[in-house]
């Protein structure tokens, strides 16, 4: 009898209680959610396309029915959703509209909020920091020794010298172009970052336990960068 | 101006009264100016219902009528044969339609759904009041019929009304009539052979005595409407005199200037050619574009050697003026030009084909005499992958929303055959999405398929693209979606199943007759349940692979399905054609040209009359689609059922208070 | 203003050929200025004016696509961004030299476009510091320009390519998000690249993995080089089978992967590639006969692009004097 109840209670518990739409509502509700994505098929142009798909297990067909089934926490937590090379090769082929690079960069975001995904993104500090000072995502001086020394020799080499290259084609050594950004500019340009999601974004590295300073740790050779934006305010 | 409206409210049997109460609409509606009766029932267009009005007609002495029901699309014809059978004007009608505007899509707020209602029906119990009535022009029937295209749709359609007693005329665009059907092969289900079915359907055709063939010709313009069509047919230049060619083959074989096979799509022909051994009319045709004597002045061989004297380089092509009561659109379908995704690589690699140039290179009569061969090498292959859904349900925009239907079978079928007969130690692969073997006896063929070991994997492909050892041979890159195993299937050919799109004809013939057609081009059905071979002009029906993709049985019950529409239809001898038409107002005329150049069907002409440049509707060629009507700034042109101050009655009625 | 039609999948679209407001790409301006060089080159000897707006902000669509900028945020800098653009008096003609620019900023503009209540949303946040988006600003990519300067280019040239074979790499970003949008039509094949070699009179080269990701992956590259790696090795192993002269690129991403991974990636490939790598502008500019150091600027690349250079300069058309 015991045996029959624990059975009677297992099935219970596979038994779906919330309705689809409602699990899937965060992905849904959010404006770049791609038209076709309730859509797909499961025809797997995607992964057959796919880079990301030949090199991990990664499989964005997969996941769009696992958000389909409303697993969404699962795929939140996971590993899998950071292997996507966001080429979107999957976008211009699937043939219901579905964009599933695009879903990923949703769950993303939405794991990072959690603070599941900041893990993930060790380069935030510098590269945030960077457009909040600079204006840019990218400049010279982001291109710290140890990010050049994984393209050997050469590369090294030439960005010894890579200041003075810069100053021959009339570029700023440190700053990505001729002259920076007026400072009137990047008054604005904090203001759409203090204003907007931004800051949230950041505070929220604070919030969920992952402290900059371990970030760095893991970043290693990060370790030129100090955190000035805590000095700033 | 009617002044006793009744108004006649639908249940459809729950798809409205579940949502919208009935009993307040009907109350509301007695409400209404001018409205001595209003009532509801379960089914307004059964005759129980149609009684009901002729009951209520009678004895409140209506004068106009309003139906509150579905879309007038269904039932609108139901209704005003009602009206004209207790003598009012069919046009005496208007119909508000709570099902697909109200019930249907506001389902969940019942309160304002009876709202909406309340205002379509005050609607058009206003538009009821200003309705005029509009006349039928009768007209003698033409009992004789005009088939376009010649294919396995057409020959049917010709022979059952031709055995019928029917006239035909048969047009077809290409040197031979057969169509398609018999490039295929063999067929599926039963694997028979496909010329010898079609081929004494050909030979029918040709001896009957009441089929006259017009072949290498097309439809050039048609005017007139149902009952009395008057169409001009252009039998292009041979540059062969049909009666003096033998159909010996001689010209073919000296002939010195090739182009590429656009029937058997692979390989090449003569420029003077038959397009294939059992061609009907069986004689040559000279292709202008690459005959030397045309292009460049001189050869002339054919000429010299045709031992019948049939070849007339300054044969000129012929217009043919004819009068004909229905027509039948039966001109088909093209495969799918797969070049135009690039990632599939056909095109470029030399070793992908279609699964139409695969079936030509089957067949024993065809360019390779019925090897598989890779054309890279001439080689014999012997891993062939095959994929499904090429361009087949597919929302990019150069894909096709549909299911092409046949597909799905044709791989099986060509599996099946490269399996059996060709090249038994061969590997064959198919990928596919899902297999579509919706007829009878396909789910037992695709079995028997499977049998052979030929393998299904279910998964898409992404890309096809080549080695690069330099052996020509293909990589298809593709998710086996039940093991998620991501496979490089290496293959020594691929074959594409395209899909089927409808051929330049159907569309050029379309444009001719003014037909509507859907969203992929092929002809658009008047009704896709009730009347699926009707288009959307009275009098001009639809079948086969025009109509939508199709297999050769669904085809051919099309075919005789139009011809016994055909058939209903002219067994009248009177047409009547209702005058629902555009109609000017001369002295509001101001001849700006604007509504000749909107008119879709060229119905409207501008004639310099003596009082000034005035437009001119030709009640042949209008549809009463409007569209003059709706551009004319004058306000001069104006459609009979839809005049302006029928509109604004409604409209009027609409947007005012309650 | 003088515009004309270029091909895509379905009719064209219209290219203006004047007035343009050069948007710039920090990772181009960072890693290849010789690419902005050279635009500026081919831009004076076209005669076309430009704008070059120091207040115009990165388009932070690598910090989108490496998971470090919110959406909201994304859209806010570029309405800011477009507004700069409209306020311009003529050069409204927003050209974008990266394909993640261009795809993320079209992105964007389409976003606030189709919903008001997001347009109003970042512009209140804009109008803080007096800035409007209207809706107007136009955005093309650079290829796409030089593509319909082809005719003018051609007389303009010094150098032809004859003989010379290049293999192309169009951006993801650029083929692959506005598929619909791509000059000369099919994305899924791309050859606006390729035109405007066979412009030059190369040729260019049909190789199997020619529409593969240069394996970028933003956070990859960044922190997970193996997967760029992987994918890379791919891609230039099949492009090298082709025998190139050249490998042409359009993305200042691509360019720095499959520039600076090649002799790094000789180990684990077996084989040496050694394809010279340069961007549509600055083969341009070197067809135009600019200057190789001091505008093309290769002494950014990390593959000698000289000997390449060399085979070029032998294909003199005609004497102009160099322009530094
Ligand atoms: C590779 C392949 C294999 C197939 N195998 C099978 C099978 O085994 N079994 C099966 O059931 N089905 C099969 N099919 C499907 C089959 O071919 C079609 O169902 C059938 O041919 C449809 O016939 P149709 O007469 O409607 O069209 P078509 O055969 O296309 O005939 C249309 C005719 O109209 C003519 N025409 C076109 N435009 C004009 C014009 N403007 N004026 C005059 N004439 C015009 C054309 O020249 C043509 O002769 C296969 C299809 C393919 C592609
Ligand atoms: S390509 Fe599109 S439809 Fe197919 S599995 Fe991927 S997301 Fe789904
Ligand atoms: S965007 Fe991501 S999921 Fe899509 S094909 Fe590229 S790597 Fe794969």
């Amino acid at each position: 009898m015991a045996e029959i109840k624990l059975l009677e209670e297992k099935v219970g518990s596979i038994r779906k209680k919330e309705t689809m739409l409602e699990s899937l509502k965060e992905i849904l509700d959010d404006p770049r959610c791609p038209d076709g994505f309730l859509e797909c098929m499961q025809c797997a142009t995607c992964v057959a396309s796919c880079p990301a798909a030949r090199i991990y297990e990664f499989n964005p067909r997969e996941m769009m029915r696992q958000l389909y089934e409303g697993n969404l926490e699962e795929l939140l937590k996971g590993d899998r959703i950071w292997e996507c090379g966001q080429c979107y090769t999957c976008m211009s082929r699937c043939p219901r509209g579905n964009n599933p690079g695009g879903v990923i960069m949703i769950l993303r975001y939405l794991s990072c909020w959690r603070g599941h995904g900041l893990k993930k993104i060790p380069y935030a500090t510098v590269l945030m920091w960077n457009l909040y000072t600079k204006g840019y995502s990218l400049s010279p001086d982001v291109f710290w020794d140890g990010f050049i020394d994984e393209f050997g020799e050469t590369a090294v080499n030439m960005w010894k010298n890579m200041k003075e290259i810069r100053k021959e084609l009339g570029y700023l050594p440190d700053d990505a172009r001729m002259e920076p950004i007026p400072e009137e500019s990047m008054k604005e340009l904090r203001a759409i970052l203090d204003e907007t999601l931004y800051r949230k974004y950041w505070d929220n590295f604070e919030k969920n336990g992952v402290a900059m300073k371990d970030l760095l740790d893991h970043l290693g050779s990060f370790d030129y960068y100090k955190p000035a934006w805590k000095e700033e305010k | 101006m009617g002044d006793k409206v009744g108004v006649f409210i639908c249940h459809c049997g729950g798809n409205i009264s579940k949502y919208i109460n009935m009993e307040e609409l009907t109350k509301y509606a007695l409400t209404l100016e001018n409205v001595p009766v209003a009532e509801n029932y379960i089914f307004m267009c059964s005759e129980a219902g149609q009684d009901l009005i002729k009951d209520k007609i009678a004895e409140y002495n209506l004068d106009r009528v309003v139906v509150a029901s579905c879309s007038p699309k269904f039932h609108e014809p139901t209704f005003r044969r009602t009206l004209q059978e207790t003598g009012l004007n069919p046009y005496y009608l208007a119909m508000a339609n709570i099902r697909e505007h109200c019930s249907f899509p506001h389902s969940d707020e019942p309160d304002k759904a009876l709202q909406k209602a309340k205002d379509l029906v005050r609607g058009a119990v206003a538009r009821a009041k200003t309705l005029e009535p509009i006349e039928k022009k009768k007209q003698i029937m033409n009992k004789d019929v005009l088939v376009v295209g010649a294919g396995i749709a057409g020959i049917q359609a010709s022979l059952d009304l031709a055995d019928a007693g029917f006239k035909v005329y048969l047009v077809e665009k290409d040197a031979s009539i057969g169509g398609n059907m018999p490039k295929v092969l063999k067929t599926f289900p039963t694997d028979d052979c496909a010329m010898c079915t079609v081929s004494p359907k050909m030979n029918e055709v040709a001896a009957h005595k009441n089929i006259e063939i017009l072949s290498y010709a097309e439809l050039r313009e048609c005017n007139g409407s149902m009952g009395n069509f008057e169409v001009v047919v252009e039998k292009k230049a041979r540059l062969v005199d049909e009666r003096k060619c033998v159909g010996c083959g001689d010209c073919m074989a000296k002939c010195p200037s090739k182009t590429a096979d656009d029937y058997n799509q692979i390989g090449q022909r003569k420029a003077i050619y038959i397009p294939f051994p059992n061609a009907l009319p069986k004689v040559a045709t000279i292709d202008t574009s690459v005959c030397l004597q045309i292009t460049k002045g001189k050869c002339g061989v054919c000429k010299k050697i045709c031992p019948a004297d049939a070849v007339d380089y300054e044969q000129k092509s012929q217009m043919v003026k004819l009068n004909v009561g229905a027509i039948i659109v039966a001109t088909g379908y093209k495969e799918y030009d797969p070049s135009i995704k690039g990632n599939y690589g056909y095109g470029r690699y030399p070793n992908i084909i279609t699964q139409m140039q695969l079936a030509r290179m089957m067949d024993p009569n065809g360019p390779t005499e019925g090897k598989i061969i890779r054309p890279s090498d001439n080689k014999e292959p012997k891993r062939i992958v095959m994929v499904q859904c090429m361009g087949s349900r597919d929302d990019k925009p150069t894909g096709r929303k549909y299911c092409s239907r046949v597909c799905c079978m044709i791989a099986l079928k060509h599996a099946n055959l490269l399996k059996r007969d060709c090249i038994k130690d061969s590997q064959i692969d198919i990928c596919y999405m899902d297999i579509r073997a919706f007829g009878k006896g396909y789910e037992e063929y695709y079995q028997r398929v499977q049998d052979l070991g030929v393998r299904l994997t279910r998964g898409r492909p992404g890309e096809i693209i080549g080695t690069d050892d330099g052996s020509n041979n293909l990589i298809v890159r593709v998710e086996d979606t039940f093991t998620k195993e991501f496979k490089e299937i290496e293959s020594e050919m691929v074959v594409l199943s395209c899909a089927t799109d409808p051929s330049d004809g159907t569309k050029e013939v379309a444009k001719v007759l003014g037909i509507a057609t859907d969203d992929g081009g092929f002809i658009k059905e008047f009704h896709p349940k009730l009347r699926p071979v009707d288009t959307s002009v009275e009098g001009i029906f639809v079948a086969g692979a025009a109509q939508g993709p199709k297999d050769i049985p669904d085809a051919v019950a099309q075919a005789s399905g139009a011809a016994a529409r055909t058939m209903a239809l002219l067994s009248s001898d009177i047409a009547e054609i209702s005058l629902d038409k555009a109609l000017v107002n001369k002295e509001e005329c101001k001849g700006c040209d604007i509504c000749e150049k909107t008119c879709p069907f060229d119905a409207i002409t501008m004639v310099d009359l003596p009082e000034g440049r005035k437009a001119v509707v030709s009640e042949a060629l209008c549809h009463g689609c409007g569209m003059c009507a709706a551009n004319c700034p004058t306000g001069a042109m104006q459609l009979r059922h839809y005049k302006d101050n029928q509109v604004l009655a409604e409209v009027g009625a609409l947007i005012g208070s309650h | 203003m003088k515009q004309t039609r270029v091909p895509i999948l379905h009719g064209d679209k219209e290219i203006p050929l004047d007035n343009y407001y050069f948007f710039r790409s920090c990772i181009m301006s960072t890693l290849f200025p010789g690419v902005d060089c050279s635009l500026r080159f081919i831009f004076e000897k076209l005669g076309c004016s430009y704008t070059e707006d120091p207040k115009q902000t990165c388009c932070s669509g690598f910090n989108y696509h490496a998971d470090i900028i919110p959406w909201e945020t994304n859209v806010t800098i570029q309405a800011r961004n477009f507004s700069l653009i409209e306020n311009e008096e003529k050069n409204k003609n927003a050209i974008c030299v990266c394909p993640t620019s261009y795809g993320n900023i079209k992105e964007c503009q389409e976003h606030l476009d189709h919903y008001p209540e997001e347009k109003e949303k970042a512009n209140k946040i804009i109008a803080k510091f007096g800035k409007e988006y209207k809706g107007e600003a136009k955005i093309y990519h650079a290829t796409e320009v030089i593509y319909a300067h082809r005719e003018k280019l051609k007389k303009l040239a010094t150098y032809s390519l004859d003989g010379l074979k290049v293999a192309t790499h169009h951006g993801c970003h650029y083929t692959k998000i506005f598929y619909s949008d791509v000059a000369t039509g099919d994305w899924e094949y791309p050859i606006v690249l390729d035109k405007i070699v066979e412009n030059f009179g190369g040729e260019g080269l049909d190789y199997n993995e020619k529409t593969l990701c240069c394996g970028m992956g933003f956070r990859h590259t960044l922190i997970n080089r193996d997967y760029t790696r992987t994918v890379m090795l791919r891609k230039l192993k099949s492009m090298k089978a082709t025998k190139p002269d050249l490998l042409l690129v359009q993305c200042p991403g691509c360019s720095l992967n499959l520039d600076y991974y090649q002799k790094p990636l000789t180990k684990l490939a077996g084989e040496e590639f050694n394809i010279p790598v340069l961007n549509y502008a600055q083969l341009t500019a070197l067809v135009l006969g600019a200057d190789p150091v001091k505008v093309v600027g290769i002494k950014t690349h990390n593959v000698d692009v000289m000997p390449f250079i060399e085979k070029v300069q032998k294909n003199k058309v005609k004497e102009v004097a160099q322009v530094g």
